[in-house]
């Protein structure tokens, strides 16, 4: 018989049994708080960002993103920013993002100098920096960079009408910030600003002009120095220069001048970047050119389309149907740093007019040259060898004379290269555009800063800064919304009426339906 | 599975025979359409450099609205059955815990994604008439509205747990509004106390809910949060399981 259990044993049995129960859960909800933490242990240091947004409006640039993977050594930013500052917040949301993109090579440390009085009396005294408030220290292999909160800023004075109703305040116009850090940061990591030598002496845009503004500034961001070098004045292209710029010249080099263009490109292992102006007879240096295999071509690029044109009689916009002359271009995928992913198929007009160049692939074998074309003419754009005086006046493509598209506009040329690009050798550079007015301010508004970006990059290639790969980055424009009363109302009673409106009328068929 | 589906559709029948639910979306789409017409008010002749999704969630007009929705959808779920007694025949009925549980869960989460539908309506009207979109690209509005997803999933498991710990919705209510308030807060503490150490504002930021939403809504979608929510949600339904088989076995 089995030994039956005595009512006293019952509650103790119960218990246990309750004791057990509770202990298991316990131990369940142990094991399962360990897996989450271990889990967001895990996704904390290991995690990826999408970037979805298509103008990537506060994600990085792509050349940001290049120089800071590319950092040998870790960057300190110490935001020294007071808790007032319009920009502050801005800032520190942009550094998050270079430090996200570094892989942790750069760390940011925010100091208010009002809240942590120690810590910013700390930085004073070790970069030597009085009592300014809202600047951003960088720290590079003991070297250090400034960034002023005006640097990273553009702000709109107010007018004498505001100033006079005491709004004194100049007003945030557009944040910089990304441009301002990222042209310290090449300036740190490269140690000197790299010196290009721009030639004149032949008609050649001032280079301190208001044409050229944009692109020096531009220039000045990528850490690029650009002087001027009259060849004739000099022996020998300079020992500092990187890299040396004709850029649209009216007249033809002299002898000599080529002469010293030819001896730093085959001594020195130069890099040359040349624009060249359709318009200009420049035999020398198109026979040299045509030396290194890349031959400019007497055509203007050109095809027959509509035109914004004025009237004449009563000064009104007309479209009219003509020849185009501001010739299209694409981006190319030239497989290189010259064009970025991000501006590969990129199409815009060029101002000016522009010339094809032909490329001689023999060269490739007598001369070890290799060719990278880069831009190319955009469809329906044709070489015109008898170019028409008057854009009214459509030019016609005729096969036995001019040239068929697609025609190659800009060119890169490399010379003692070799093929397996894991191994660095010294060569010569060359980048040729058929165009002259590709930098001028003009273009840039014309090509909405697309030609700067191809400019830089290719400027980039010359001076073997491949790690600077991408669309360097702009300023963040602001922007307004501008609705009449009429669409404000019209939004009003959308959101705030209709659609809770709808609601309340759903519930009130639900009310009387439950009452029938 | 089927008797999952029965139990849901048993949920969200519940929901919308019950007039709470027409008040609670009548007064959030009032505040949240309110919201939408007064940021973009603020907006307009204003140069910015934020678009009109991420002024739209980043206001206290949002953040308000949104805590206070889940108190308010969650609070009946459990203490209802114990208040109305329908929970022993639930309990005792041919149905499987976790069933019930999850059932449960996704009622709220269904007629949570039916209190932001209308919101995305409102940026879709907004281009129609101004002839402007709301936001840059369309991952503003896939990595925001995916965020509150992911945000709805935690919080709503939070209420359902305070709902289940107590008989009294009140209770129920403050319990979950308590916690989500604080949740909500705890990404600010660094700046409150000073805290500059690296690692300890990383953490706090890994579980900032208004961090989160301010890259979301850009349309930088970070693999942290997600994994954030979605665990978080898991653990916290699983805690709520307990507590229903607590209470099951002890009726």
């Amino acid at each position: 018989m089995a030994p039956k259990s005595s009512p006293d044993s019952q509650p103790k049995v119960v218990t246990i049994q309750r004791f057990q129960i509770g202990l298991n859960v316990l131990i369940q909800l142990l094991v399962f708080a360990g897996i989450v933490a271990m889990v967001n242990y895990l996704s904390f240091r290991h995690f990826k960002r999408w970037d979805l947004s298509r103008d990537q409006k506060y994600a990085l640039s792509s050349q940001t993103r290049s120089l800071l993977t590319s950092l040998k050594k870790p960057v300190k930013a110490v935001v020294f920013f007071s808790g007032g500052s319009e920009i502050g917040p801005d800032v520190n949301a942009l550094l998050r993002e270079y430090e996200f993109a570094s892989d942790k090579k750069f760390n940011t440390e925010i100091v208010d100098p009002y809240r942590s009085f120690t810590r910013a009396s700390e930085l004073s005294a070790k970069y030597k920096f009085g009592a300014n408030e809202n600047i951003l220290i960088l720290d590079y292999d003991g070297r250090n960079k400034f960034v002023n909160a005006t640097d990273m800023a553009d702000y709109e004075q107010p007018d004498q009408m505001a100033m006079m109703m005491g709004q004194a305040q100049p007003k945030l116009k557009a944040f910089k910030g990304e441009q301002a850090i990222t042209s310290a940061l090449l300036e740190l990591t490269e140690g000197k600003p790299n010196k290009v030598y721009f030639v004149t002496g032949h008609g050649e845009p001032d280079l301190n002009g208001q044409d050229l503004k944009i692109f020096n500034e531009g220039l000045k961001r990528q850490n690029i120095q650009i002087a001027p070098l009259n060849l004739l004045n000099v022996n020998s292209v300079p020992e500092d220069a990187r890299a040396v710029m004709i850029c649209g010249p009216k007249y033809d080099l002299s002898e000599l001048e080529i002469k010293l263009l030819s001896d730093f490109w085959d001594q020195k292992k130069g890099r040359i970047f040349v624009l060249l102006n359709p318009y200009a007879r420049t035999q020398r240096l198109a026979d040299w050119l045509k030396l290194q295999g890349i031959t400019p071509q007497e055509d203007r690029i050109v095809k027959t389309g509509k035109f914004l044109s004025v009237d004449q009689a009563t000064g009104s916009p007309e479209l009219k149907t003509g020849t185009v002359s501001q010739a299209g271009f694409v981006v190319q995928d030239s497989g290189t740093s010259i064009t970025p992913k991000d501006l590969v198929t990129a199409s815009k007009p060029l101002l000016g007019v522009t010339q094809s160049l032909v490329l001689d692939r023999t060269k490739e074998t007598t001369a070890k040259m290799k060719f990278i074309p880069f831009l190319q003419s955009a469809e329906g754009f044709w070489g015109e060898t008898d170019p028409v005086e008057s854009e009214e006046r459509p030019a016609f493509f005729d096969p036995n004379k001019d040239h068929i598209g697609p025609l190659n506009i800009a060119v890169a040329a490399e010379k003692g290269g070799v093929a397996d690009r894991r191994v660095k050798v010294e060569t010569s550079r060359l980048v040729v555009i058929g165009n002259s007015e590709l930098l001028g301010n003009n273009a840039y508004r014309l090509a909405e800063g697309i030609n700067l970006d191809v400019a830089v990059n290719a400027l980039n290639w010359l001076l073997d800064r491949e790690e600077l790969v991408g669309i360097p980055p702009k300023e963040k424009k602001n922007i307004a919304l501008s609705l009449s009363e009429k669409q404000l109302r019209n939004l009003a009673l959308a959101v705030m009426a209709f659609i809770p409106g709808f609601v309340a009328m759903l519930g009130l068929l639900n009310w009387w339906q439950r009452r029938a | 599975m089927k008797v999952f589906f029965t139990l849901l559709s048993r949920e969200l029948k519940s929901f919308f025979y019950s007039p709470i639910a027409y008040v609670v979306l009548f007064y959030f789409l009032f505040l949240s359409g309110f919201n939408f017409y007064s940021q973009v008010s603020v907006m307009n002749g204003y140069p910015t450099e934020i678009t009109v999704v991420e002024a739209y969630f980043m206001p206290a007009l949002f953040w308000f609205p949104f805590v206070l929705s889940f108190p308010l959808i969650t609070m009946r779920i459990y203490s209802e059955e114990f208040r109305m007694g329908t929970f022993e025949s639930l309990t005792t009925a041919p149905v499987q815990d976790w069933q019930v549980v999850l059932a449960k869960f996704f009622g709220v989460l269904i007629f949570y994604v039916i209190l932001w539908v209308p919101s995305f309506c409102s940026f879709a009207i907004f281009q129609s008439i101004t002839g402007r979109t709301a936001a840059n690209a369309m991952g503003a509005y896939w990595g925001s509205y995916l965020l509150l997803m992911l945000m709805g999933a935690f919080y709503i498991s939070i209420g359902n747990l305070a709902s289940a710990l107590t008989k009294d919705q009140i209770n129920a209510a403050t319990i979950s509004f308590t916690t989500i308030t604080l949740l909500l807060f705890v990404g600010f503490l660094p700046d409150i106390m000073n805290i500059t150490a690296p690692g300890i504002k990383d953490a706090f930021s890994y579980i900032s809910t208004i961090q989160h939403m301010q890259d979301f809504s850009k349309g930088l979608i970070d693999s942290r949060p997600i994994v954030w929510y979605l665990s978080m949600t898991a653990f916290v339904t699983f805690l709520t399981f307990q507590v229903f088989q607590y209470r099951k076995w002890k009726a």
